[in-house]
């Protein structure tokens, strides 16, 4: 592996996305507006009537009701009665609330739904709020679309963290998982639209970087909890930065519960929640896949990805339709990087806003912060024998 | 101290569930989902309850005799002051009757050093003090594992020991 030994006058820590450091930034202004309460669905109805009206939408929404899940940000399904909407077609408001588990961009998302749309099943973008002009919080409207995310027969727990698939879906839906994941890094960087990404330098150690310094960050700005086997992992992470040849658009986030399927077609029919995409190493999409988290074990006690296939299948599958080659050390670098940035999410940002009420799932929040127990134990898995 | 906070804890968790609970309108689903939070973590605090104190004080205690047995500190400016600093926090720190709060002042100025050391420790003693620093990072993941067990997230649950038999010192 090509790495940067990275020594207190190579590393910049303030080298990351202008955007999402703004975000955090931002952040820490609107902790001083105090708890935060969960919107109800009148109050939403009130916000849409505004928004359709700053847009110069001709529509009503109507029947409008919260949506379970939704672990990281508000959301809410409707109808929308407008001469340009066929009857009963609905929409899916997805709402920040004050804090959550990780600050995102309404407008990111829009923009990547809207850069993979055509090439990757995706939501249709309606509208974006980036600023949160019409409800005080940014938002984003996609049309709904049908599906579920585990069997409607099965159990999981939340944010489809436990699910099981099956053999006969996952067989069917394997290929499509994988097959999204390399087209979304085949995405055209320069002419897709992602204006507020910035682009790590190829053949350089920036997308590895960028990385670690955002979630350095994050732990420097809302760390309440002390951590020495995060900060093991921080100084190990700068200093086996890998370089990246070719930065791809990476989902971030690509993992069984974040996508939806038709039961009897056994399609994918939506890739969903792209908060964390960003441009990257497509060996950061693939190490997402190997926590355990994501994940389950068959019978013999093999581990599943998203209880679908193996990691050794995921890889050779991964490299034949894609022709990149998976580098051995930088993706046990990725994984590395994972880990940090899970135990990242839940250690701090999530009991911040649990602490001081700034979700519209506090309870949850304080509660899935105890996984952070359970990734601990992989994070440490993957350092053991790595520090000496 | 009568009735002990078990008991009243204990009461609210039954009253919650017989009463609250299936008052809940079952179309709203936040609320709905919330319940199930809420039932699940007040069953897993009325166990730690009455072993918070004691599960606190050995956390607390492994991070005492680990930041004791260091490796003398070696290498520039940045690593000898952040020693500098650990020795002053750890000094007091077994003895303070907040267990929990003496854990992450210790931990905290023990992460300084583990950054200071990045920059200009000693290589051997970096190596070192890495080493016994994820020897307890393990052993304190390990009792986490076992004092969160019950949230259901561990990814091996199986070979986890029960509350009690850690606590044991087990």
């Amino acid at each position: 592996m090509q790495t940067k030994k990275a020594t207190a006058t190579t590393v910049d820590p303030e080298a990351i996305e202008p955007r999402l450091l703004e975000l955090l930034l931002q952040k820490q202004q609107r902790r001083k507006l105090g708890p935060y309460r969960p919107k109800t669905a009148a109050e939403i109805a009130t916000g849409l009537e505004r928004l359709f009206h700053l847009r110069g939408v001709e529509a009503r929404a109507v029947n409008v009701r919260r949506m379970g899940g939704g672990a990281s940000k508000e959301q809410f399904v409707f109808e929308l009665v407008g001469a340009e909407f066929p009857p009963g077609y609905c929409g899916v408001l997805r709402m920040d609330p004050r804090e959550g588990i990780i600050e995102t961009c309404r407008r990111r998302e829009a923009q990547i739904l809207r850069a993979v749309a055509g090439r990757v099943p995706v939501p249709p973008m309606l509208w974006v709020d980036g600023d949160g002009e019409a409800m005080g919080q940014p938002l984003m409207i996609t049309g709904f679309v049908p599906g579920v995310t585990k069997p409607s027969s099965g159990s999981g727990g939340p944010s489809g963290l436990g699910a099981n698939l099956g053999d006969r879906i996952g067989r069917a839906l394997t290929p499509q998982f994988i097959g999204c994941m390399a087209e979304v890094h085949k995405t055209d960087l320069a002419n897709s639209g992602l204006d507020d990404y910035a682009i790590p330098r190829p053949g350089t150690t920036d997308a590895a970087l960028w990385q670690v310094n955002y979630w350095t960050k994050v732990r420097e700005l809302d760390t309440t909890d002390c951590s020495p086997l995060l900060t093991l992992a921080e100084t190990w992470l700068y200093d086996h930065l890998p370089v990246c040849e070719e930065p791809v658009l990476l989902h971030g986030d690509h993992r069984l519960g974040n996508f939806l399927f038709d039961e009897d077609s056994l399609q994918i029919t939506a890739i969903l929640d792209w908060e964390l995409s960003h441009v990257g190493d497509f060996h950061e999409d693939l190490a997402y896949s190997f926590d355990p988290l994501f994940g389950s074990r068959d019978t013999d006690g093999t581990f599943l990805v998203g209880s679908m296939f193996t990691t050794d299948y995921l890889l050779e599958h991964y490299q034949q339709i894609s022709g990149r080659t998976v580098n051995a050390d930088t993706l046990h670098w990725y994984r590395v990087l994972t880990s940090y940035k899970l135990i990242t999410m839940n250690h701090t940002s999530s009991i911040l806003a649990a602490r001081d009420g700034t979700n519209h799932q506090n309870a949850l929040l304080a509660y899935l912060a105890s996984c952070t127990a359970g990734m601990s134990d992989t994070l440490c898995n993957l350092l053991e024998g790595k520090l000496r | 101290m009568t009735p002990n906070p078990s008991i009243r804890l204990g009461s609210v968790m039954q009253t919650l569930e017989q009463v609250v609970f299936p008052a809940v309108d079952p179309s709203n689903s936040l609320a709905v989902e919330q319940c199930g939070v809420i039932a699940a973590q007040l069953k897993m605090f009325l166990h730690h309850l009455p072993v918070i104190a004691i599960y606190d004080s050995l956390c607390r205690d492994d991070l005492v005799d680990t930041v004791s047995n260091l490796p003398s500190a070696v290498g520039g400016a940045l690593t000898m002051d952040a020693a500098s600093k650990l020795q002053s926090v750890l000094d007091g720190a077994a003895s303070d009757s907040d267990a929990a709060a003496a854990f992450h002042r210790l931990g905290f100025a023990l992460e300084d050093l583990l950054r200071a050391a990045a920059r200009d420790g000693a290589p051997d003693y970096r190596r070192a003090m890495n080493e016994s620093v994820f020897l307890f990072t393990q052993r304190q993941t390990r009792r986490e594992r076992v004092w969160f067990k019950e949230a259901g997230f561990d990814p091996r649950p199986q070979e986890l020991p029960d509350l009690e038999t850690m606590l044991a010192g087990n």
